[in-house]
């Protein structure tokens, strides 16, 4: 049979190459082990890209049969169901289902199960056989399953479906070897699962397979699952880069909705117990429940402390401040070895070379520039192990349910906690994880608030401004950690406050649902934390020697030209030049919140991104320092004075710089996302607007009332 | 065997599913989440603030908020009946 | 090496970064991803 060209995309044209390897998509419910499955699969050989359009993570692996043929493996998002409700469902079920046409419909599916869940799980099975596409169906977690004293056979499931089962357990490796054989093999069984379409609903879906196939251009097999998914799929999850129906097959299926509804049938109910009821039976069969486990299991006895009503919050609590202070006292070490290795750096070429504009560039631009962004490294693996953590172990659910009675006040949900908390890191992954959120509504309010977390970005700008405001050395470390406490306070204390007035006001809506799995406790997989944390690294260290050392470059430029006259101070030269013009520029604004010109061009240098505030104090203020020795940034803050003769950091304007930071929103890459998950200026512009101008009242309110309480 | 709804249950409870509404994407979803006429689900706990509930069925923990408990009509099982 | 010859070498650096730095502001809007910011990483290859 002739398939039509976007179901069969022409292999790729490579002259060596003989046959196309088959692409291979990995799907599963969330919290069966999928990505440690992936990682297990293809270790490094990952690509992590978006999918145009929306902002769900593509995640593109490269496996080796066992005869180190390169297979391809797509990670498809988590979806319990193929009707979408959620934008990173919509993307598993537009892929399967060749909806896309960025993404090829995948040649061959593995369905990754959880053993001890066995009939949930098997329900996004039953969808997938459907398809039409060979399955090898990876049983995982059977040592798990062993443990709760349950029985499962997967020479009996794979009897029952006539796909390939593969018992396995990621976690340890085990199961890898056969499942590898199982992908190695060049044909693959199809189903042999029949399943009877209720006798009500069957006539509804031979015609609407027929319309998918006469005016959709859809394979007759994808065509009926299609139409199955249709019939549960009331209100369906569109994204970006999905191909639409056509008038006529939607017609068809509103045509039948209507009528059911006046007969009062309960027709997506049906088929969904129709389903269970075919996966009832093959569980029966494949599964024996545990006699011995009985009794509260480990994961039950952890979660009677930890969603407990007392110890739950003091769990929740302490995992917060366990996270901060790691990022204060753990990643002291390798700052300072790092802090210490960049001035030597300086000194040597320093000393090497004549005097002139490109040691200047070298020693101010590059590398106080990139030195001063590099610093934050460990901070920031810090922070995203924790999060890796918290995910992976299942303790991220338990508090988004901890949480979800107080976001519900504010009238976000549980499911929002994820996303802000991510934000903490960086706005992006944030706006991201909010891919999961159901509601538009619901989804757009946790975008518009998220960047109001404090993400990691903001930290060396807090750090920098805690070392101005208090210079002293024997500063006790808890005042330290309580400023940058208050700082995360506020931020997320705005967050909650702007959910609750645009809830309340531009986004009203009814109450969402929140409808959310609590996973068991796994101990969490090394190699994935591990993994995580080496991406993020590799992320932000290539933006440091790309985007950063750019910046840097440009900004030391717009620093030294156009040159002063011979025997200007270095401080006429700075006022002189491109970025004191604008910085002189953007005084008046700022003037009132205690902010100078050079502060200005700070502010202007953050919008790239925040942490070039940085690394442009250190441009801006190196300039002034002795051309003998790079001197440290903070003392050379100190240093600095208004024209006539004023400290310029003074604490008040050290305080009122970071509440500035809080609030202000500086990220074209965080604008850039919004836009495309919003699909409109609008947001974005109306998210800048609101968060820089809230950030400028504050900064306004701390310098003026700082000031006449004498400060 | 009484009848009452998942929201009522005390912890512990197990209850079979009577009824559970048509319409409404949540009810769809509760329904592939295993959540159907005729299943045992246990309540196992609140959260903290009261809201929502957590339950047990089909061998897994799910939260379901309480407003969405309510429109669910069980009847109480008594211990050792399955 | 004159303050001269460094002056320009270091104008042609500048001239470099600028125009990596405009050509990637650019090509970022032909392929509408977040390009290598904290969330995303590289761009994908198409099957």
């Amino acid at each position: 049979m002739q398939l039509p060209a976007h179901i069969n995309p022409p292999a790729p044209k490579r002259n060596a190459a003989p046959a196309r390897a088959p692409v291979y998509a990995l799907v599963g419910n969330p919290n069966c082990g999928k990505s440690t499955l992936f990682n297990a699969l293809t270790g490094l050989k990952q690509k992590v890209g978006n999918y145009p359009g929306v902002t769900v993570e593509k995640k593109v692996g490269t496996a080796y049969s066992q005869h180190g043929q390169p297979l391809t493996v797509i990670d498809l998002p988590g979806a319990y169901s193929l009707a979408a409700r959620s934008p990173d469902e919509a993307v598993t079920r537009d892929v399967l289902l060749g909806r896309r046409s960025d993404t090829a419909q995948p040649d061959r599916i593995l369905c990754i199960v959880d053993a001890t869940n066995l009939e949930r799980n098997l329900y996004l099975v039953h969808q997938v056989l459907d398809l039409g596409r060979p399955v090898i169906v990876v049983l995982n977690m059977m040592d798990l399953a062993a443990e709760a004293g349950m029985a499962v056979f997967p020479d009996k499931l794979a009897q029952e479906l006539g796909v390939p089962v593969i018992p396995c357990e990621a976690v340890r490796g085990k199961g890898l070897i056969e499942l590898r054989l199982a992908m190695s093999r060049a044909d693959l069984p199809l189903s042999r699962h029949a399943w009877d379409v209720p006798g009500a609903i069957a006539p509804a879906v031979a015609e609407i397979q027929a319309s998918l196939v006469a005016h959709d251009a859809k394979s007759p097999l994808i065509a009926r699952a299609e139409s199955l998914l249709l019939l549960t799929d009331q209100d369906s999850v569109r994204v970006a880069g999905s191909t639409p129906l056509s008038a006529r097959t939607t017609e068809i299926l509103a045509g039948w909705q209507k009528r059911w509804s006046a007969e009062n049938m309960d027709w997506a109910g049906t088929l969904v117990s129709s389903r269970y009821d075919a996966i009832g039976r093959i569980a029966a069969e494949v599964v024996q429940p545990g006699t011995a486990g009985q009794g509260p299991s480990p994961s039950d006895r952890i979660d009677a402390v930890v969603t407990h009503p007392i110890w739950g919050w003091i769990t929740l609590g302490a995992v917060m401040c366990l996270i901060f202070v790691s990022i204060f006292t753990l990643a002291e070490y390798p700052m300072n070895w790092i802090d210490r290795h960049i001035a030597a750096l300086a000194d040597w070429v320093k000393g090497s070379m004549a005097p002139g504009d490109l040691r200047d560039l070298i020693t101010d631009g590059a590398i106080s520039g990139v030195g001063g962004v590099v610093i934050f490294l460990p901070q920031i693996l810090i922070l995203f192990f924790f999060i890796g953590l918290l995910e992976s172990t299942g303790y991220m659910a338990r508090a988004a349910f901890i949480m979800d009675r107080l976001m519900s006040r504010v009238g976000l949900n549980g499911k929002s906690f994820i996303p802000l908390l991510s934000s903490y890191a960086c706005a992006i992954p944030g706006i991201m994880a909010t891919r999961t959120i159901e509601d538009p509504k619901d989804r757009l309010v946790t975008i518009l608030v998220a960047p109001l977390m404090s993400c990691s970005a903001r930290l060396p700008v807090y750090l920098l401004m805690i070392a101005a405001l208090l210079p002293a050395e024997r500063v006790p470390l808890t005042t330290k950690v309580g400023i940058m406490f208050l700082m995360y306070f506020l931020g997320t204390f705005a967050a909650f406050g702007f959910a609750w007035l645009f809830k309340r006001t531009l986004l009203k809506g009814v109450p969402p649902m929140m409808i959310m799995e609590l996973p068991p406790y796994r101990m969490p997989g090394v190699k994935d934390v591990g993994l995580h944390m080496l991406e993020r690294a590799w992320i932000f260290l290539r933006r440091a020697g790309t985007v950063i050392l750019g910046i840097s470059i440009v900004l030391w430029f717009l620093s030294a030209y156009p040159k002063a006259p011979a025997g200007a101070s270095p401080s006429e030269q700075l006022s002189g030049s491109f970025a004191g013009m604008a910085g002189h520029a953007l005084e008046p604004v700022i003037k009132p919140l205690g902010f100078d010109w050079q502060i200005g061009i700070g502010l202007i240098s953050s919008f790239a991104a925040r942490e070039v505030f940085v690394s442009t104090m250190g441009v801006v203020f190196n300039a002034e320092a002795d051309d003998g020795d790079t001197a440290p940034l903070r003392s050379a803050l100190l240093k600095a004075r208004w024209p006539d003769g004023r400290m310029l950091f003074t604490p008040l304007v050290c305080f009122g710089l970071m509440i500035f930071y809080v609030f202000a929103m500086q990220c074209i890459s965080t604008i850039a996302i919004v836009k495309r998950e919003t699909n409109s200026w609008k947001w974005p512009l109306f998210q800048t607007a609101y968060m820089t101008g809230t950030a400028w009242i504050l900064a306004l309110l701390v310098y003026q009332v700082g000031r006449g309480l004498g400060f | 065997m009484s009848a009452t709804n998942l929201s009522a249950l005390q912890p512990g409870a197990r209850a079979r599913v009577k009824d559970l509404p048509k319409s409404g994407t949540t009810f769809i979803r509760l329904r592939e989440m295993g959540l159907l006429t005729g299943t045992v689900v246990t309540f196992v706990r609140a959260a903290p603030m009261g809201d929502p509930l957590e339950f047990k069925l089909r061998g897994y923990l799910l939260s379901v908020r309480r407003a969405e408990a309510q429109q669910i009509e069980v009847e109480l099982l008594t211990d050792g009946a399955a | 090496m004159t303050a001269e010859v460094q002056s320009l070498l270091a104008l042609a650096v500048v001239a470099i970064a600028a125009l990596w730095l405009a050509r990637r502001a650019f090509a970022k809007k032909k392929h509408p991803g977040c390009g290598s910011d904290c969330g995303c990483g590289t761009k994908l290859t198409k099957h």
